[in-house]
């Protein structure tokens, strides 16, 4: 069993491209789950089609932990990709990290975390305990990590590289930084500096997904770019980034970068 | 940002910030504690109080509420469960309700203070915010306490109260077995002024005694590191504060004499009956005159006191015993040589 997780900025393309990395890794008839790690809960949108999941905190919510079944919180979808939303707190109360502990302890308990491949879409703004719970605990054994060239998203690219690095030195620790997926932007140079972080933190660019106005087209049509449009160039993007996370045995302990290090990078690839 | 770079044995003055706050919002006579928080901060606490409770002859036992705050609450917030609980609080028709947070709740992020706003505005409410967890300890949980009570009172209808000048004992240390003895002592003093104790904030006070404090004319703090809370109460400008109940015997005269002139009376009198009262306390004990003793080092009063009695400090003399807190006054230096006299 493989067990990815990306991690990045919110609004950056994690869903995006864990969706299209899952609906590719379910073609080729690889059992597959999805959870997603994120309040907003829109992780597994595409795969179903739009259908909103029933989240498994909103189902405790309202049932207690011990009245939600697996069948209530795993939806097949698109491949079929099993899917499954952790959901959160409604903005501005309680707290979405315990969340996703609370979370992980259900589907651990209900034995749903079995499969070929499962691919773990977190939210990477904050790495608090509970976000980093699923690297902590041994779920995510390979970390991804989408970025695009913005300094913001290199920024929080940066913060979870810390997150990797400091839970790596725990001896029980198994999750380590297998690669940094580049979800282009569009901006100059972009590819460049993003391969430089990825040399500079010690790994390396897995995928470079390049902007494409299929993706766009795709969402608004309830679809991965996978089953949307399958023979475009975005959809064997994907699909070269599925074989290539099967393939790859790489696993780094990153070395995270200084404030001004990441600054002084990325002038030195700013845009001519 | 508070933090603990340490392991360090905490003395018992820095344990729990919900223990001081408790142990002020608990003796309110007629209100009711919340504590917004798992249930067992709120059952170690009983614990707490019902153990020190139970060596207070007389001792009422608070009103206490958990709600019980589990892991749904912790990842979806707390403030529905609080409001669960303030609704069961106001059915119980208290005097007035305190609600005490706790590390869990502050961490979370409940906000306490618009949950409260559910309570009808008849009936009294404080917030008291005690995440340990931000620093402090249980002195600070005390002031926390008495600070966010003198809040209340500033808001509370203002008490009818007689011509009889209020004086008001600020702070004394509720989980004390001697408080009551202590604030004897006090009365007794005043009493020579023809004075007397007008409120207790807060021990064993109704909701609506406390509305005296804006208008008291002395403050007697239990203690100097009350100090910070003092010049928080919503008192008068200009309203005189003794900072500390006496300990020693000159101290005790200079009680007298500090009270006297906050209140513009002539303390000599007094002052004369207490000298008188002393040396009559000291003559009940002239039997360990010569005693080799030891002391600890430091302590003004305890050197005057044997001094007075003839003791003869020595490295290798009897240890005496000192409690902690200090006896109050003359009638606690009584109590104390009781004690010496048992130990020689």
């Amino acid at each position: 069993m493989k067990q990815i997780a990306l991690y990045g900025k919110g609004g950056i393309g994690k869903s995006t491209t864990s969706a299209n990395l899952s609906a590719a890794l379910g073609e080729s008839g690889r059992s597959v789950l999805q959870v997603g790690c994120d309040p907003k809960h829109d992780s597994t949108r595409m795969l179903m089609h739009g259908e909103p999941l029933p989240t498994v905190l909103e189902l405790v919510r309202e049932r207690g932990a011990t009245g939600v079944a697996l069948e209530d919180v795993v939806r097949t979808g698109y491949a079929g990709v099993r899917c499954v939303e952790a959901g959160g707190p409604e903005p501005g109360i309680g707290c979405a990290g315990r969340g996703i502990i609370a979370t992980f302890q259900l589907l651990e308990e209900r034995g749903a975390l079995e499969a070929d491949v499962i691919v773990y879409d977190v939210l990477g703004d904050v790495v608090c305990g509970g976000f980093a719970m699923p690297m902590r605990e041994g779920y995510a054994e390979e970390v991804y990590l989408v970025t695009s060239g913005e300094l913001m998203s290199l920024y929080a690219a940066n913060n979870i590289a810390k997150a990797i690095a400091r839970l790596a030195e725990r001896p029980r620790c198994r999750c380590r930084l297998a690669g940094v997926i580049l979800n282009a932007k569009g901006i100059e140079r972009e590819e460049e500096l993003v391969t430089a972080f990825a040399t500079a933190i010690g790994s390396r660019l897995v995928a470079a997904i390049p902007r494409d106005r299929v993706v766009q087209l795709a969402e608004l049509h309830r679809q991965t770019v996978i089953e949307y449009a399958p023979d475009s160039t975005q959809a064997g993007v994907y699909r070269q980034l599925a074989d290539d996370l099967l393939r790859t045995t790489d696993r780094a302990i990153p070395v995270p970068l200084t404030q001004d290090a990441l600054e002084s990078l990325a002038f030195a690839h700013a845009p001519l | 940002m508070p933090s603990s770079p340490s392991l360090l044995p905490t003395p018992r003055s820095e344990g729990c910030t919900l223990a001081g706050a408790l142990s002020v919002a608990a003796a309110v006579s007629d209100g009711l504690t919340v504590v917004h928080g798992p249930a067992g901060c709120a059952h170690h606490h009983v614990s707490l109080l019902l153990t020190t409770l139970l060596d207070q002859p007389g001792a009422r036992m608070p009103t206490l509420l958990s709600d019980d705050l589990c892991e749904q609450e912790v990842i979806f917030g707390g403030e529905g469960t609080l409001a669960r609980a303030l609704d069961d609080a106001v059915s119980r028709s208290p005097g007035s309700i305190a609600v005490l947070s706790t590390c869990v709740a502050e961490a979370i992020g409940d906000d306490c203070e618009a949950v409260v706003t559910r309570v009808p505005d008849s009936l009294p409410v404080v917030v008291i915010p005690v995440g340990g967890f931000l620093g402090g300890g249980f002195l600070e949980g005390e002031r926390t306490a008495l600070q966010a009570y003198g809040r209340l009172a500033s808001r509370l209808p203002v008490s009818e109260r007689s011509d009889e000048p209020v004086i008001a004992l600020v702070g004394e240390k509720n989980l004390e077995f001697e408080a009551d003895t202590h604030a004897d002592e006090l009365g007794r003093l005043l009493g020579l002024l023809d004075l007397e104790v007008g409120l207790r904030f807060i021990r064993e006070a109704p909701t609506s005694e406390l509305g005296l404090l804006p208008g008291a004319d002395l403050l007697v703090l239990r203690e100097p590191a009350l100090g910070p809370v003092a010049d928080r109460l919503p008192v008068r400008p200009g309203t005189p504060l003794i900072d500390g109940f006496p300990v020693g015997l000159s101290a005790t005269i200079e009680f007298l004499r500090a009270v006297g002139a906050a209140m513009n009376l002539d303390a000599d009198s007094a002052c004369e009956i207490e000298i008188a009262h002393q040396e009559t306390v000291l003559a009940r004990f002239a039997g360990l005159a010569g005693s080799r003793v030891r002391l600890p080092a430091g302590a003004g009063w305890l050197a005057e006191l044997a001094d007075a009695l003839d003791l003869v400090p020595a490295p290798d003399g009897v240890p005496l015993p000192v409690p902690e807190p200090a006896p109050v006054g003359t009638a606690g230096i009584s109590r104390l040589l009781s004690r010496w006299r048992r130990a020689l």
